[in-house]
């Protein structure tokens, strides 16, 4: 396998990585945004 | 500037509706910080969210962090100057985060003990001295590290906008995202932080994405390749080769720096000390690996690119970066390639998407400012001020001490940025001035968590030995290698003192030199029976 060929397999497979993550990490992300503040706001009510 | 860059940066797609896009996502982001602000009561809120960060939030703020504004420049820099080569950054750094995800190597005993910071750690498990002298050290790389992150970053957004032929654009924007940055972070603490982290997270990963996508379509995937062969031969695709911008001490200190980026590197370590529970944290980190590869494969994909548009559609541009095999007039000094990938994009990206993108880089400008000044002040606070105070502070003077120091790191990073005149390419400074800290963290976390033996007399000194790092600054490591020369009685010349002391060697030399004093010091000087013991075994207690 020569480097170019090498390169062109990381970035496209990264790619692909990145946008499968982008995708999970944004709707379970609005998920874990709720969830820390009712956590916080348990804790500690906001003043 | 060199004029012929100059004239180039007025040629761009930024309009006026990219101009109202910008200004509207910043005012959203500082709302959503004032209105967050009302949660951060305690210590515990405001440096660590009250440590009941998710696996997908924690995943977002630690890519919103690492991935900022100056990631994108420095890496885009070296794509620009190294080709694909530079690739192997970005491939070390996401399989040693995902080595960190899997055996949870450092963080997740940190997490276990449920310390703030670092510097907190070095007093659980050594004593009191080493965790001021340890707060001050960290305190001190990591502003130095910071110190080039306002000006690169306002670099990106004059390039960007045109406004780069100006004289007085640089240190107006400079000091506008200074003082936008100082608010937000001023009020807010880690809860705001994290919260348009995840924003920024989601307009970033789709923005980068998006460009890089109308990026191959505007070149041609076998001509970036083609071009970048035709321009650097094998040097551009082998990190190894003599020819390439790297070597192997530099892939070696990379891989190093890889593991150090995310399991010791405090904004990092942060993001980890902030997660719900241990278990957590190792799939932060496992997720995270994607990101880590991401953060500097794109923008080096991007530098590429730039280099590609410029041989190819812009020869007398790429002359005037000094690329593409035409000299420079004599006198003439080549233009700072940082300006390369802000004029690429302003020339790739239609109105509209280029106002998103510019928004979500000065997002990530901000989340990682942010992020920084914030970890930098509390450890000031939490590990130099509160531990040599002889009263008890309370919480409150806390976080009223954290904002005073976030202000005056912010008035520091603006003089540095303005006067700091070193020739290191941005992510080698950052390197060097980044080891000053973690090369001592190594030892001191690495042994603490894993080594019986390790003693606070070898940790205190470690750290001390860590700051050798700094010698690998050019402006210091240069007259270094000149008299070395002139003792060896050989040719006196800057590129051959470069050449003798290259950073990497001298990095790595240090993290020998460290480690060899942490050991012989444990082993000469072991601490007594009431210190020792893992801090693991503590945690299990």
């Amino acid at each position: 396998m020569t480097w170019a060929l090498l390169w062109k397999i990381v970035l496209l497979a990264s790619l692909l990585m990145f946008a499968v993550v982008a995708v999970v990490t944004t709707i379970g992300g609005a998920s874990d945004i709720r969830k820390l503040f009712r956590r916080l706001q348990e804790d500690d009510p906001p003043r | 500037m060199n004029e012929v860059v100059a004239t180039a940066a007025s040629q761009t797609n930024f309009s006026r509706l990219d101009w109202g896009i910008v200004a509207a996502y910043l005012a959203i982001s500082l709302v959503i910080g004032l209105l967050v602000k009302r949660y951060a009561t305690n210590m515990t809120a405001y440096i660590a969210a009250g440590q009941s960060v998710g696996v997908w939030l924690g995943v977002a703020t630690m890519t919103g962090t690492e991935l900022g504004l100056v990631t994108v420049m420095y890496s885009a820099e070296k794509g620009f100057k190294g080709g694909f080569a530079a690739f192997h950054i970005a491939v070390l750094a996401g399989i040693v985060t995902f080595f960190v995800g899997v055996t949870g190597f450092i963080v997740a005993p940190l997490r276990e003990l449920g310390v703030l910071t670092i510097p907190e750690y070095y007093e659980r498990r050594y004593d009191r001295k080493t965790r001021v002298l340890g707060g001050i050290i960290l305190a001190a790389g990591g502003i130095m590290n910071m110190g080039l992150f306002l000006k690169v970053g306002s670099m990106f957004i004059v390039g960007v906008t045109g406004l780069s032929q100006h004289g007085w654009a640089l240190p107006v924007v400079m000091t506008a995202l200074l003082v936008l940055v100082l608010v937000y972070t001023v009020l807010g603490g880690m809860i705001s932080v994290i919260v348009t982290d995840y924003i920024q997270f989601v307009v970033l990963a789709f923005g980068l994405l998006l460009a890089t996508g109308l990026a191959i379509a505007e070149l041609g995937w076998n001509n970036i390749f083609a071009t970048v062969q035709a321009t650097m031969g094998e040097g551009g695709f082998n990190p190894f080769v003599s020819e390439s911008a790297f070597g192997v001490e530099y892939v070696l200190w990379m891989a190093f720096l890889g593991l150090v980026g995310c399991a010791l590197w405090p904004t990092a370590v942060a993001r980890a000390l902030a997660m719900e529970s241990t278990d957590a944290v190792k799939r932060q980190f496992r997720w995270s690996s994607v990101s880590f590869v991401i953060r500097f494969l794109i923008p080096y994909f991007w530098g590429i690119c730039a280099l590609v548009y410029f041989v190819t559609r812009e020869p007398e541009l790429a002359t005037a970066f000094g690329v593409g095999g035409e000299p420079l007039p004599e006198g003439v000094e080549p233009g700072n390639v940082l300006y390369a990938m802000p004029l690429f994009v302003g020339r790739l990206l239609p109105i509209g998407l280029i106002g998103i993108v510019s928004a979500a880089m000065i997002a990530a400008f901000m989340s990682t400012h942010d992020s920084y000044l914030l970890c930098w002040s509390s450890v000031i606070v939490q590990d130099v001020i509160a531990p040599l105070s002889k009263k008890k502070i309370d919480a409150r003077t806390r976080v009223r001490w954290t904002r005073i120091l976030i202000v005056l790191i912010g008035i520091y990073i603006w003089g540095w940025g303005m006067f700091y005149d070193g020739k290191d390419d941005v992510w080698d400074y950052m390197a060097i001035t980044g080891a000053i800290y973690f090369i001592g963290a190594f030892a001191l976390l690495g042994g603490g968590l894993y080594w019986k033996r390790a003693s606070s007399t070898g940790a205190f000194w470690a750290l001390l030995a860590g700051c050798s790092a700094v010698l690998g600054l050019s402006p210091i490591r240069i007259p270094l290698g000149e008299g070395l020369l002139g003792l060896m009685g050989r040719d006196v010349s800057e590129e051959a003192a470069g050449a003798l002391l290259s950073s990497e060697r001298v990095e790595l030399a240090s993290v020998a030199f460290t480690m060899s004093v942490f050991v012989l010091l444990s082993l000469l000087f072991p601490d007594g029976e009431s210190t020792e013991g893992t801090a693991k075994e503590e945690a299990a207690q």
